[in-house]
C-alpha cells in the first residue's frame, strides 16, 4: 500500500535498496572481514585489538566512502540522468519532496548495511572481552560524520548534472579541487616570481572536505585502552555544513527541470560556471604539462619563459574551453562564431594572466624585509658547492646583515639566474644551490623565499662563502639551539663509522667550539671526513603535529690549527685525521 | 476536464509550446494529432506533471497537476518511450504500482491477465515491442486512472490485441467515465474511438472540435461545370482543389448545405458531397496551414 506519510514512500525506499542489494551484500560480507580478522589475529580479540581495528576503519573510511559511498549516491539517483527513467519517476504520484527525502534516506541506508554488519560481528565478537563503548560510540560520530559529508557532496554533484559520469568526475573535482588549486598556485608562483616558494598558499584545503576532514579527524589512542577523537570540532562544522548542503540540495531537486536528464550540467545559472571553470584549470594543467614537454628541454622548467608559457596556456584553455562546450552542447559542433568570443577571451585571459604575473605588480620578487621588521631568521642551504646541507638560525645583527645580503645579491642577480641554462635539465646537480629563507617578523607574520641558482658572481660567491665563517658557522654546531636536535655523532668516513656516546660528544663539542672561536675552522668536504654530526631541526612555528622536515648534517675534517680537538680525538683512541695540516 | 490555458515552453531558443489551448470534455476520448514535431508529446508531458510550464496553465479536473500527488494519482499514461525497472517482469512492476498508486486494484489486475496472455515472471526487458506495449497497458488500466493519456498506444500491436485494448478502454470510459486523450498517427483507428479530435501544429492547437462537428464543418464536393471552371474555382475559399477531367473535387470549410448555397450562382452539372475521414481533414487542414503534401519530382 502507498505510505500515507508525503514526504517518504516504503516501496521507493524498498526498491532503492533492492535495486542495488548485490551492492551492499558483497560489500557487507566483505566488511565482515574487518572484525573476523581481528579475531582471527595474532593477539586475538582483545579490547586494544578492537581499539586498534576501528582506529584503522576511521582512518581508512574516507577512502571507503569516496568508492561505496559515491557509488551507492550515484545509483540513487542515476534516474536523474537517465531521460526515460527521469520521465518514469516524474509521472508517479510521488512529491519531488517525497522523491528526494525517499532517495537521501536510501543512499544513507545503503552506505550504512555494511558498517551495521561489521559493528554487529565486532560487539559479539568483542562481549567476552568487554566491548570498548567509547571508542565504537566514537568511531561511530566519525563514520556517520564523513558519511553525511559524501551523501551531500554526491546528491550535489548529481543535482547539478544530468549525467552519472559527470557526477562521479564533479564529486572528485570537489573533493579534491582545492589541494589540486593550492598546487597550480605553486608551481605558477614559482615560475613566474622568482624566489617565490610554492608552500606559501597552504590552507586551502578546507575547502576540500573528504580530503580535510580526513586529514584532520583521527581516533587517538589514550591512556589504557582509552581513545579520545581528534578534531570533533572540525566534524561536528563540516556535519552540519553537510546537513545544509543536503538542504540546498532539496531546493535544487524541487527546482530542477525533467528535461535536463541526460545534460553535462542540469542547472542552467552553472553552465557558465562549468565553462569557466574547465577552460582557467585546463589552461593552467595542460599548460604546464605542454611547457613542460615541449620547451621544458631546452628552457627548463624552473622558470617560465614569457610567451613560450602564454602560447601553452592558451592551448590548453582552448582545449578546456572546447570540450565544456561541446559536452555542454551536446555535440562536437562548437567551432563556430558563436563560441569565438569565448575562445579570444580564453587567449585574452591568459596573456593577462601571464604578464601580470610576470610583472609582479605586487613587488613580492624584490621584497626584503627591514631589520627592524624581522625577529628572526631561518636559512636553509642545500648546496654541494658550499658543502652540504645545513641549517643557520638566528637574531643577531651581524647574522641577519649576512643572509640579507645574500638575499639581495640574489634578487640583483635574477635575470641571469633564471636564464635557461641553470636548470636541473642543462647543469649537473653539483652546481646547484638552494637558500631557503625563513624571515619570522615582529608583527607575528612569516615571510618565505626560495632561491635556487647555480653560483654565476664572485659578489654571489663571497656571500655564499661568508655564510660559512666566523659566527655563521659557529653556528652550524647549534649549541644553545632547542630546536636542533643532535641525532649523533660518528667518527670516521662515509665508510667506517662509530658513533661517540653521549659523554664523549659533549666534550667533543666543547672542543670544537673552543676551536672554532679561537678562528681555527674545520674544513667541510662532503667526501673526506674526520667525524660527522647529524641534527634533526624542528621548526617552532610549526605545530606539534607536522613532521620535523629540515636535517641538518655536518662533516667536518679537523685541521691541525684545531689543537683542541685534535687532541680530545686522540685521546679517545682516534688519529687518523684526513688533513695532514 | 483537461484543460490547458496558453501554455508555453521553450527548449532554450525553441519555442515547443506557443499557447495551447486545449479543453477536453469528461469522460470523452479526445484525439490529439499533428504533424512531427508539432509539439504533441511535449503537451503529454505536461498533463503528466512531468515537466513544468514557462506560462499558462495546465488543468486536470480544475486543478494544477504540478506537484499535484493526489491529481497524479488519477492519471494513468502510456507513452511513447515507456520504462521498466531493469530485470523487473510484470509482477515485480505491479508490486510497485500497487504501492505508489492508491487506486491500484489487484482484482481489476487479475481479471486484466485474461485479455493479456504475458508471462508475469518473465523479465519484460526479454519481451517483444508489442508484449512491453500489452504489459503497459494492463498495469495502467489496473491504476484505475480517471485520467487515461497514451501516446502512440497501439503503434506495435496486433490487431486483434489493438481491438481487445481499445475494448477496454472504451468500456472503462462508458463505466466508469474515464477521460482518454489519444494521440496517434493512426488517424483511421482514432476515427473508430474518438468523440473530440484536436490538430496540433507548430505548437499551437489550429482546430479543436467534436468529431462529428469537424465532419459538419469541412466539406469534400464533387462539381461538373458547365463552362471552364477554372475562374470559378479560383474564386471560392476552398482548402483543396482538385480536377480530373471536368470533375472538380473541392474540399470546403464550411458545412455541405453552405457549400452547395457558395456554388449555386454557378451553373453546374452536378454537385455531390462526400463524407471526409478524419485523415483527410487533417491533411487539407495542414495543407491550408502550410503543411500539405508537396509535389515534387525525383
Amino acid at each position: 500500500m502507498a505510505s500515507k506519510i508525503s514526504w517518504f514512500n516504503r516501496t521507493l525506499y524498498k526498491k532503492n535498496l533492492t535495486g542495488c542489494w548485490p551492492l551492499w551484500v558483497i560489500t557487507s560480507i566483505l566488511a565482515c572481514l574487518v572484525p573476523l580478522s581481528v579475531w582471527a589475529g595474532a593477539d586475538g580479540i582483545s579490547k586494544a585489538s578492537v581499539i586498534t581495528a576501528l582506529q584503522v576503519v576511521c582512518g581508512g573510511n574516507p577512502f571507503f566512502l569516496n568508492i561505496y559511498g559515491l557509488i551507492a549516491v550515484a545509483i540513487t539517483w542515476r534516474f536523474l540522468h537517465q531521460p526515460r527513467r527521469t520521465l518514469m519517476m516524474h509521472a508517479l504520484p510521488l512529491s519531488r519532496n517525497c522523491i528526494f527525502l525517499t532517495g537521501v534516506l536510501s543512499s544513507i541506508t545503503v552506505i550504512l548495511i555494511p558498517y551495521a554488519v561489521a559493528c554487529v560481528i565486532l560487539i559479539f565478537l568483542s562481549i567476552p572481552v568487554g566491548v570498548p563503548a567509547s571508542a565504537m560510540l566514537q568511531s561511530a560520530a566519525v563514520i556517520f560524520g564523513e558519511l553525511l559529508i559524501c551523501v551531500a557532496m554526491g546528491t550535489f554533484c548529481a543535482m547539478i548534472t544530468g549525467s552519472t559520469v559527470m557526477m562521479v568526475v564533479l564529486y572528485f573535482v570537489f573533493n579534491y579541487l582545492a589541494v589540486f588549486t593550492d598546487s597550480l598556485i605553486s608551481s605558477y608562483s614559482e615560475g613566474f616570481l622568482f624566489g617565490i616558494p610554492g608552500n606559501n598558499f597552504d590552507g586551502l584545503e578546507f575547502l576540500s572536505p573528504m580530503v580535510y576532514v580526513g586529514d584532520s579527524v583521527t581516533l587517538e589512542s589514550g591512556v589504557g585502552n582509552s581513545t579520545y577523537l581528534q578534531g570533533r570540532l572540525t566534524l561536528a562544522v563540516y556535519g552540519l555544513l553537510s546537513i545544509l548542503l543536503i538542504l540546498l540540495c532539496w531546493l535544487i531537486y524541487r527546482r530542477r527541470s525533467s528535461e535536463s536528464a541526460g545534460e553535462a550540467i542540469s542547472v542552467r545559472i552553472l553552465r557558465p560556471v562549468f565553462l569557466c571553470g574547465v577552460t582557467v584549470y585546463s589552461a593552467l594543467t595542460l599548460g604546464r604539462i605542454f611547457y613542460t614537454i615541449l620547451f621544458g628541454f631546452f628552457y627548463g622548467t624552473q622558470y617560465y619563459r614569457l610567451i613560450p608559457i602564454i602560447c601553452c596556456m592558451a592551448a590548453g584553455g582552448l582545449i578546456g574551453f572546447l570540450v565544456a562546450s561541446m559536452l555542454l552542447k551536446k555535440s562536437f559542433r562548437v567551432f563556430d562564431t558563436k563560441h569565438l568570443a569565448g575562445a579570444a577571451a580564453t587567449v585574452a585571459g591568459c596573456i593577462i594572466f601571464c604578464v601580470l604575473l610576470r610583472a609582479d605588480i605586487g613587488g613580492q620578487v624584490g621584497y626584503v624585509p627591514a631589520r627592524d621588521e624581522v625577529s628572526s631568521v631561518t636559512v636553509t642551504v642545500n648546496s654541494d658547492t658550499f658543502s652540504g646541507n645545513y641549517v643557520i638560525r638566528g637574531d643577531e645583527d651581524a647574522l641577519m646583515e649576512q643572509v640579507m645580503d645574500l638575499q639581495r645579491e640574489l634578487i640583483a642577480e635574477k635575470d641571469e639566474l633564471t636564464q635557461p641554462g641553470y636548470d636541473s635539465y642543462l647543469s649537473s646537480y653539483y652546481d646547484y644551490s638552494i637558500v631557503w629563507y625563513k624571515y619570522k617578523l615582529v608583527s607575528g607574520e612569516t615571510v618565505e623565499r626560495n632561491y635556487r641558482f647555480v653560483v654565476t658572481s664572485e659578489p654571489l660567491r663571497g656571500i655564499m662563502e661568508s655564510l660559512r665563517t666566523g659566527a655563521a658557522e659557529i653556528r652550524r654546531l647549534h649549541l644553545d639551539q632547542d630546536e636542533f636536535v643532535l641525532e649523533g655523532v660518528w667518527l670516521g668516513d662515509a665508510y667506517a663509522q662509530e658513533q661517540l656516546g653521549s659523554v664523549q660528544t659533549s666534550e667533543l663539542l666543547a672542543a670544537i667550539r673552543a676551536d672554532m672561536e679561537d678562528g681555527a675552522m674545520p674544513m667541510t668536504d662532503m667526501d673526506v671526513f674526520d667525524l660527522s654530526m647529524e641534527y634533526i631541526y624542528r621548526d617552532p612555528d610549526r605545530s606539534e603535529s607536522s613532521a620535523a622536515s629540515l636535517y641538518d648534517c655536518y662533516r667536518l675534517a679537523i685541521p691541525q690549527t684545531m689543537e683542541r680537538t685534535r687532541a680530545y680525538l686522540r685521546s679517545i683512541g682516534y688519529d687518523s685525521f684526513v688533513l695532514s695540516n | 476536464m483537461i484543460e490547458t490555458v496558453n501554455l508555453i515552453k521553450d527548449f532554450g531558443d525553441f519555442r515547443a509550446l506557443a499557447g495551447v489551448d486545449m479543453t477536453v470534455p469528461d469522460g470523452c476520448v479526445y484525439g490529439l494529432i499533428g504533424p512531427n514535431g508539432a509539439g504533441k508529446t511535449t503537451l503529454i508531458r505536461h498533463l503528466l506533471g512531468i515537466y513544468r510550464q514557462d506560462d499558462g496553465s495546465v488543468k486536470l479536473g480544475g486543478e494544477d497537476v504540478w506537484e499535484n500527488p493526489a491529481l497524479k494519482a488519477r492519471i494513468a499514461s502510456i507513452p511513447d518511450d515507456w520504462y521498466f525497472f531493469p530485470q523487473a517482469n510484470i509482477r515485480d512492476m505491479k508490486e510497485f504500482y500497487k504501492g505508489i498508486y492508491p487506486g491500484f486494484a489487484e482484482e481489476r489486475y487479475m481479471k486484466l491477465r485474461e485479455a493479456f496472455d504475458l508471462d508475469e515472471r518473465r523479465p519484460l526487458r526479454g519481451f517483444s515491442k508489442g508484449m512491453q506495449k500489452q504489459a503497459a497497458f494492463w498495469l495502467a488500466l489496473s491504476c484505475m486512472p480517471d485520467y487515461l493519456i497514451l501516446d502512440e498506444p497501439v503503434d506495435g500491436l496486433d490487431p486483434v490485441m489493438r481491438r481487445q485494448v481499445w475494448s477496454l478502454m472504451m468500456s472503462d470510459v462508458e463505466e466508469r467515465g474515464t477521460t482518454v486523450l489519444v494521440s496517434s498517427h493512426n488517424l483511421r483507428e482514432l476515427e473508430d474511438v474518438c468523440d473530440h479530435v484536436g490538430i496540433m501544429n507548430k505548437g499551437r492547437i489550429v482546430l479543436e472540435h467534436s468529431l462529428s462537428e469537424m465532419q459538419d464543418n469541412t466539406v469534400k464536393l464533387q462539381v461538373v461545370f458547365e463552362e471552364d471552371g477554372e475562374g470559378i474555382v479560383s474564386s471560392i475559399p476552398a482548402l483543396h482543389v482538385s480536377r480530373l477531367g471536368r470533375v472538380y473535387t473541392l474540399i470546403m470549410k464550411m458545412s455541405a448545405q453552405e457549400a452547395v448555397e457558395r456554388l449555386a450562382p454557378y451553373k453546374t452539372l452536378m454537385v455531390e458531397a462526400l463524407p471526409l475521414t478524419l485523415e483527410e481533414i487533417f491533411i487539407y487542414e495542414m495543407g491550408g496551414s502550410d503543411y500539405g503534401i508537396k509535389d515534387i519530382l525525383v
